[in-house]
């Protein structure tokens, strides 16, 4: 059985826009899943009808063997999937402990063992445990983002283009993270335009196209496919 | 203080990439050249005019125009009326002229649809171009933003990332109309971490650290450089 099995998902915002079609995909654990694909093939809204901020207008979404679509976010969380959006995704005015603190919102009684647990993966956020999120770096940031999302102890992190707007040496960095937090148990799935980056710490990745699975398969066999070089990573 | 003693200057009709770490002071940088924060020394130059302090608006007058790393869509308004609200002239918003000069109202706002549409076109987003911005994906938005900058034609070009978050493959797209526009005569400052896109565009590339600039010249070059890669880079090249 999966951990996360997404079948025929018809999702969107309005009354008739529909964002994606009919967008199948799984998650194993211990896995790294890449979500790849051009603008508005609906990578992000994929994650949302995963995480609980878009219900699903119809197929199916199940979580180790329950399912989950339309359940609401914080129902979704406790249930052990957490979601790092791309933007505000930190309080700025609050100190880096109180950020973990607001992230185990739901999972008060480990509080403390999972914040020593973080700060032992992330010691650059312990040694700023008392500065403010507004004065992070954008890595650093990100880094927060994530840190806030394994207060609760996930079984699964969606990840919306966690290196967007990160410069090359801090976006190695996260993924270097992203990798570390896969070795502590926690499964991840995430939608990245550093594809090809993206591509090389994944196991397995989708490609969406308008709204519904274009390609699928190995990360590596991907990686170094022709067609998906040329049409979804420009390259000639 | 973020931007501590940078001095650099960006050449008539290149696209010079400002580089460097999160944190660095280039968004700062951007903020100080365009008029949004007023520098506590030093002197801004535009065209040789000392521009230093001046207004958002003023320096929009002279021909600057400017995007944000997070994008600004005005929410209501389609991805079409965007653009079109960023043409400069506006004949139709002088009672008189609708009325008097009905025609040549007429003509320019047809004008500035044309305009508005060809940019919806390059820009990949024609099957949105009557959608709201609110709708759009995150990318989108980050197109819809450097469209709005491109449809006031102006002399010089602040871009602040605008290819995090869009598709590589139509990063390469635009690459190209940004080569393009720039060999019309329009000069592009532009802050970006995707180095393949600064790699394709860029003539000339500025590194900040620190609030200062540490290193410049082409592209090449600025890669063998050892402090830019123990500041910047890493082992990502």
């Amino acid at each position: 059985m999966s951990l996360l099995k997404v079948d025929q998902v018809v999702a969107g915002y309005g009354a008739h826009d529909e964002i994606l079609k009919s967008v199948g995909m799984t998650v194993e654990s211990g896995e790294i899943v890449s979500i790849l694909g051009p603008n508005g093939a609906g990578k992000s809204t994929l994650l949302k009808a995963i995480a609980g901020l878009v219900t699903p207008r119809s197929g199916t979404v199940v979580f180790m063997g329950e399912s989950i679509a339309g359940l609401r976010p914080r129902d979704v969380s406790r249930c052990g999937i957490v979601f790092v959006p791309q933007e505000h995704n930190i309080f700025a005015s609050l100190s880096i402990e109180e950020n973990l603190e607001i992230g185990a919102y739901l999972e008060k009684s480990n509080y403390k063992s999972h914040l020593a647990r973080v700060y032992e993966r992330m010691p650059e956020l312990a040694e700023r445990r008392r500065h403010l999120g507004g004065t992070l770096s954008g890595g650093q940031r990100q880094l927060l983002a994530m840190a806030m999302a394994l207060m609760v102890g996930p079984k699964l992190m969606l990840l919306d283009e966690p290196t967007a707007g990160l410069s090359p040496a801090a976006a190695e960095k996260l993924f270097e993270m992203v990798r570390g937090i896969r070795d502590d148990g926690v499964a991840i799935a995430m939608v990245e335009q550093n594809a090809l980056r993206s591509l090389m710490v994944s196991d397995r990745a989708y490609i969406l196209v308008d709204g519904r699975n274009a390609r699928r398969g190995s990360a590596l066999e991907l990686a170094h496919d022709k067609e998906i070089r040329e049409i979804f990573l420009g390259e000639k | 203080m973020a931007v501590n003693g940078a001095t650099f200057a960006v050449r008539r009709g290149t696209i010079t990439g400002l580089l460097g770490p999160n944190g660095a002071g280039k968004t700062t940088l951007f903020n100080i050249v365009a008029g949004t924060i007023k520098p506590s020394s030093g002197q801004i130059l535009l065209e040789g005019r000392d521009v230093t302090g001046w207004r958002p608006d003023q320096l929009a007058h002279l021909g600057l125009t400017r995007t944000f790393q997070l994008a600004r869509g005005l929410a209501d308004l389609t991805v079409l009326e965007n653009f079109a609200l960023y043409a400069k002239q506006h004949p139709g918003e002088t009672l008189w002229r609708v009325f008097l000069d009905a025609t040549s109202v007429r003509q320019r706002e047809q004008a500035v649809l044309e305009e508005a549409w060809r940019l919806v076109r390059q820009l990949n987003l024609a099957h949105v171009a009557n959608n709201r911005t609110t709708d759009l994906s995150g990318g989108q938005k980050k197109l819809v933003e450097l469209g709005r900058a491109l449809v006031g034609h102006p002399k010089l070009l602040l871009l602040d990332e605008p290819m995090a978050g869009v598709n590589p493959a139509l990063a390469v797209e635009l690459g190209k109309y940004l080569l393009a526009i720039r060999d019309s005569g329009i000069t592009i400052l532009v802050i970006e971490h995707n180095m393949s896109f600064i790699r394709q565009i860029c003539d000339h590339v500025i590194v900040l650290a620190a609030g200062k600039v540490i290193a410049e010249g082409a592209f090449d070059e600025i890669r063998q450089n050892e402090t830019v890669q123990l500041a910047y880079l890493g082992s990502a090249l």
